[in-house]
């Protein structure tokens, strides 16, 4: 890591330990109701115990709700991502103008999806499936744009021809060439996706469930647990980083050889 | 094709229309569940009174948040892109506040704001802000340096640089970034509606499911995906005739 | 000093001010090292009124920072560079290399070149139509009025730029390597062009350029730099020419010159 990557870290360190050191004073001081914004330290010490002791009475600690909400967001994502590849290939790949599919993908688009989860619940149940039908949906989207995308631009190189000079096949052309040519934008749509799973992840939680982080955040608030809610709020954030740190390590592997 | 040509929605429109027809004519699905189209529309009208004020009620708290989220952008984006001393200390803590989604940040709002307005455009700023923050920074970046170069060779100062050259060039990403948000906003505003739970059309959608009014739950849902495909092509629309040069390099 | 040197008593009639640069020095703090890096170290430089000097040197030597210097976008780092006579101000106008961003994407060709008279503050629309046509015209862009830079090649963009500092009307005209992007064959064009249109207005024009062959063919008088830091390594002045660009290139005289400014650019560039 170079010297600027860590003198920037170190900047953000500082203005995060302002913000919850400020947090910490006016609260500890009851310049606000400290029901209602609790302390940072305690916001810590009562997150890190419900881990395992939730603050209800029985079930299932905070660990565990955060172990199903990511097994929703993996499983949704990772659905959303290979079924978008393939629609979005074979899609455009077999373009014909006018073709219906891309203009119902273009409709659909800009309809959030959140919107349909009352009716999967009816279908499907409240369990698991309706959240990862909801989060592979989204991430369905993101991909198959940007694979269609990334083939539309593929198609358009020479590397196509140049395999057919060899006198390869059509599928070898599909395979060895414009596949590899639009992997950069694939990686860049699943890599929306990643964002957008965690928002379905904590939105379909939130609505209709009976565990989850999104649930955890929202019974604790109805139970009046504040510095828990804030606790799983923060979790949410630093999930989001997790994740976004380790895509970002993954697309570095994949996308090695595009970069000079 | 003509008229898919002049309407892009046209023929997914008519594709979607087919299937659902077909599918509850058929009995593929059950039509107690998912009533056919002319079902769903009757119903809808029905009940047009409930379902015209929770409409204007979410609208308008969704604005509110929007511009409110929008407006703190541009204030914070325009700093942060422009001074890099305020950006080293400023987008670390962005991010990571960012990582935060709006959705996340409902149950929260609900506990310390307890009115519905304040919690749903709360939330929808809370989202705003964040995707708009990154645009206008984005924009701020890109303002070339030469043309401002330019500004001051013809004698501008600083104020006028940024009237003649700063804004105009930043307009376009203010726009884009408008219109990523419309979606962005309704997301939140129906959760933040179902969560609350008292008005709006996300409470509108839950009430009549859970009294089993499939039709006009549906009615709803077909209403919000049209408000939002109606604001996302009518910013598309004004993108294009405002700055008829701006070319937007991807359309992801 | 090498070459000739030029006698700066001789006064030339123009509107334009004289420019003198006098121990200019810049330096620019290099990241994590003590020791500043020292662009231009004390440079004496004066151009008389209305004349045409190219300024020749390697690249990253400060010919450019030299003229943002003297348009004031740049600050100094120590000695002065002054004008005579000082008052009124001088208008100084500039056309930069970077011609794709240095216009306005959102404003067509005609808005373009209002652009300077825009800042100014001239409030008639029509007197700023006026002169933007008057020199739209002179460079050749007539029909391109509503044409957005984008839609425009390199060289018509770059006209587009040279029309917008034109309407402004400077007394100096400072140029940064304009032609230092475009491909040889437009740039030829473009040469020819602008030895013309800089004929017809008798102003003072710095012209900075990389090519030897450019400086030679353009300027009235040649001043040659040094690699870092900035240093005249030759300074002359050519006769009056008529000739075209094809019969100048194949003169003697050209090839002497031509040889003398590669060879101290040469020397200078092996141990630098």
């Amino acid at each position: 890591m170079t010297k600027s990557v860590w003198i920037r870290g170190l900047k953000t360190a500082i203005v995060l330990a302002a913000i919850f050191g400020v947090w910490e004073y006016v609260s500890r001081a009851e310049m606000v109701n400290q029901f209602l914004f609790p302390p940072p330290t305690q916001v810590f010490t009562d997150t890190v115990a419900a881990f395992t002791d939730p603050p209800y009475r029985s079930g299932d600690g905070l660990l565990f709700q955060i172990g199903k909400s990511v097994y929703r967001a993996v499983a949704g994502w990772l659905i959303g991502v290979v079924v978008g590849v393939v629609f979005g290939v074979v899609v455009e790949w077999w373009n014909k103008p006018g073709s219906v599919a891309i203009s119902l993908l273009e409709f659909l688009r800009p309809i959030p999806v959140i919107l349909f989860l009352p009716v999967l619940v009816l279908v499907v149940g409240i369990g698991d499936l309706s959240r990862i039908i909801v989060i592979a949906w989204a991430s369905f989207i993101f991909v198959a744009i940007n694979t269609i995308f990334g083939v539309r631009t593929a198609k358009q190189s020479l590397l196509p021809d140049v395999v057919r000079s060899f006198g390869g096949t059509e599928t070898l052309v599909l395979r060895r060439a414009v596949l590899g040519l639009a992997v950069p934008q694939i990686v860049a749509g699943a890599r929306q996706a990643v964002g957008v799973a965690l928002v379905l992840m904590v939105a379909s939680e939130l609505i209709l469930s009976t565990d989850g982080l999104g649930w955890f955040i929202l019974f604790m608030r109805r139970s009046l647990f504040p510095a828990e809610m804030y606790g799983a709020i923060l979790m949410v954030g630093i999930l989001g980083l997790i994740f976004g740190t380790l895509f970002q390590r993954l697309q570095k592997r994949i996308l090695a050889p595009y970069l000079d | 094709m003509r008229g898919a040509l002049r309407f892009p929605g046209f023929t997914a429109v008519a594709v979607i229309l087919a299937t659902w027809v077909a599918a509850t004519a058929t009995g593929f699905v059950n039509s107690e569940f998912i009533p056919p189209p002319h079902e769903v529309l009757r119903a809808g009208a029905e009940d047009w009174t409930n379902l015209g004020a929770a409409t204007v009620e979410s609208m308008w708290t969704a604005l509110v948040g929007y511009a409110v989220g929008f407006g703190a952008a541009v204030v914070v984006g325009m700093a942060v892109g422009r001074y890099a001393s305020v950006d080293s200390w400023v987008s670390g803590p962005l991010d990571f506040f960012r990582a935060i989604p709006a959705v996340a940040v409902v149950p929260m709002a609900l506990l310390v704001l307890a009115d519905s307005f304040l919690v749903g455009a709360f939330a929808v700023a809370w989202g705003c802000f964040f995707l708009a923050v990154i645009n206008v920074i984005a924009g701020v970046k890109h303002i070339p340096d030469t043309l401002q170069d330019a500004a001051r060779s013809f004698g501008a100062g600083e104020v006028k640089v940024l009237r003649k050259v700063g804004i105009p060039s930043l307009l376009p990403y203010f726009l884009s970034s408008l219109r990523q948000n419309v979606s962005v906003a309704l997301i939140v505003i129906v959760v933040a509606d179902m969560v609350v739970g008292l008005s709006g059309l996300g409470f509108y959608i839950l009430r009549t499911q859970s009294n089993a009014l499939f039709g006009r739950m549906y009615a709803s849902i077909v209403l919000i995906a049209i408000i939002g495909y109606v604001a996302f092509r009518l910013l598309e629309v004004a993108q294009r005739r405002l700055f008829p040069w701006w070319s937007e390099t991807s359309l992801t | 000093m090498v070459g000739d040197l030029v006698d700066m008593t001789t006064p030339k009639t123009s509107s334009s001010p004289a420019i003198h640069l006098k121990g200019v020095t810049k330096t620019y703090a290099r990241r994590g090292q003590d020791e500043d890096l020292k662009i231009i170290d004390s440079l004496d430089l004066s151009f008389r009124p209305g004349e045409l000097v190219t300024i020749v040197g390697p690249s990253g030597c400060g010919k450019s920072t030299i003229l943002k210097m003297i348009d004031g976008l740049t600050p100094l780092t120590g000695g002065s560079i002054t004008f005579e006579p000082s008052s009124p101000k001088p208008r100084i106008g500039f056309v930069f290399q970077d011609y794709s961003n240095a216009l306005a994407p959102w404003k067509t060709v005609q808005k373009n070149v209002e652009f300077g008279l825009e800042i100014e503050g001239v409030a008639s629309r029509t007197e700023r139509a006026e002169a933007a046509a008057r020199y739209i015209e002179m460079v050749g862009l007539e029909g391109f009025e509503k044409a957005y830079p984008r839609e425009l090649s390199g060289g018509m963009q770059q006209r587009v730029q040279l029309a917008r500092v034109l309407a402004f009307e400077p007394d100096v005209l400072l140029m940064d390597e304009p032609f230092g992007s475009l491909d040889a064959q437009i740039r030829r064009v473009m040469q020819e062009e602008i030895r013309r249109i800089l004929e017809s207005l008798d102003r003072t024009v710095l012209f900075v350029t990389h090519d030897i062959e450019e400086s030679l063919y353009l300027g009235d008088r040649t001043v040659v730099l040094d690699h870092r830091p900035a240093r005249v390594l030759t300074d002359f002045e050519q006769g009056e020419r008529t000739s075209s660009y094809e019969e100048f290139v194949a003169s003697n005289e050209f090839r002497t010159r031509y040889n003398q400014v590669w060879s101290l650019l040469q020397r200078r560039g092996d141990h630098a």
